[in-house]
């Protein structure tokens, strides 16, 4: 989230698709995956398009109409977010291998939120209490329930994990 | 001929490819009144809430539910603040 306040939509979202390359990169350095040269070939060229694509969007400040002015630094810091998201990601799908075969995606997800929610509290507690609720109108409020239900838990469990990681460097 | 799971299967996943792809240009919105930090926080909070029903109701069902094996507690921590960490730092 902090990421995409950063920067628009579109680098954040191309950002994070990133994840299938780290996943490689993660399995590769144990050689856990062998990789074919031309996979790494293929790999160096969408990171130049990306970075590329970065680098010139970057350069200049970003207008969101209606939404929010963002400078170059915001954009950089945003994207850089977006990547480090999509390399933790990756990270977790890999570590999470072992653990899909033994637990259901709901106990995963369940045991995996707590421990995460656990570990936000230190940021999100001041957060929370420093917000200016009379400030945010219903449509705001009615994003949070949509957050929860839609993008993660109806998402989630319609994508089964299991069947997931089996493919996870497809 | 393909069954028709694999028919269900790939509307299931349409439907969360469209779902991801519009959510962010939706979370952004919020953000003009909600810092990022603390919609996160609330958001895992519900999800947390949520996820804690289900797996209530589910052992209630008789399903596999809180039997977590002594070794994978590390790997379920590790993994915790990972999932939400990149989760939130960007979706």
């Amino acid at each position: 989230m902090i990421g995409l306040a950063h920067t628009t939509v579109f680098a954040s979202a191309l950002c994070i698709s990133t994840v299938p390359i780290w996943t490689l990169v993660i399995l590769a350095v144990p050689k856990t995956e062998r990789v074919h040269p031309v996979q790494w070939a293929g790999i160096a060229l969408s990171l130049v398009g990306l970075a590329g694509f970065l680098l010139a969007a970057t350069g200049r400040s970003a207008e969101v109409p209606h939404i929010q002015h963002l400078t170059s630094s915001d954009l950089l810091l945003g994207n850089l977010l977006s990547l480090a998201a999509g390399a933790l990601f990756a990270l977790y799908g890999v570590t999470n291998k072992r653990l899909t075969s033994r637990y259901s995606p709901p106990e995963l997800m369940c045991y995996t939120l707590l421990v995460g929610t656990l570990s936000l509290a230190p940021f999100g507690i001041p957060a929370l209490l420093s917000q200016s609720w009379q400030h945010v109108t219903w449509r705001t409020l009615l994003i949070v329930p949509y957050s929860v239900l839609f993008p993660i838990y109806l998402t989630n469990c319609l994508e089964d994990p299991r069947d997931a990681q089996r493919h996870v460097v497809r | 001929m393909r069954p028709n799971t694999s028919r269900s299967t790939d509307l299931g996943l349409l439907f969360v490819v469209l779902i991801w792809g519009l959510s962010p240009s939706i979370f952004k919105i919020a953000f003009t009144e909600l810092d990022p930090l603390a919609f996160v926080f609330v958001r895992f909070l519900l999800l947390s809430a949520l996820s804690l029903v289900v797996l209530f109701v589910r052992g209630r069902r008789g399903g596999k539910a809180w039997r977590i094996a002594r070794a994978d507690v590390p790997l379920l921590i590790v993994s915790g603040p990972r999932a939400t960490g990149s989760i939130s730092c960007s979706i």
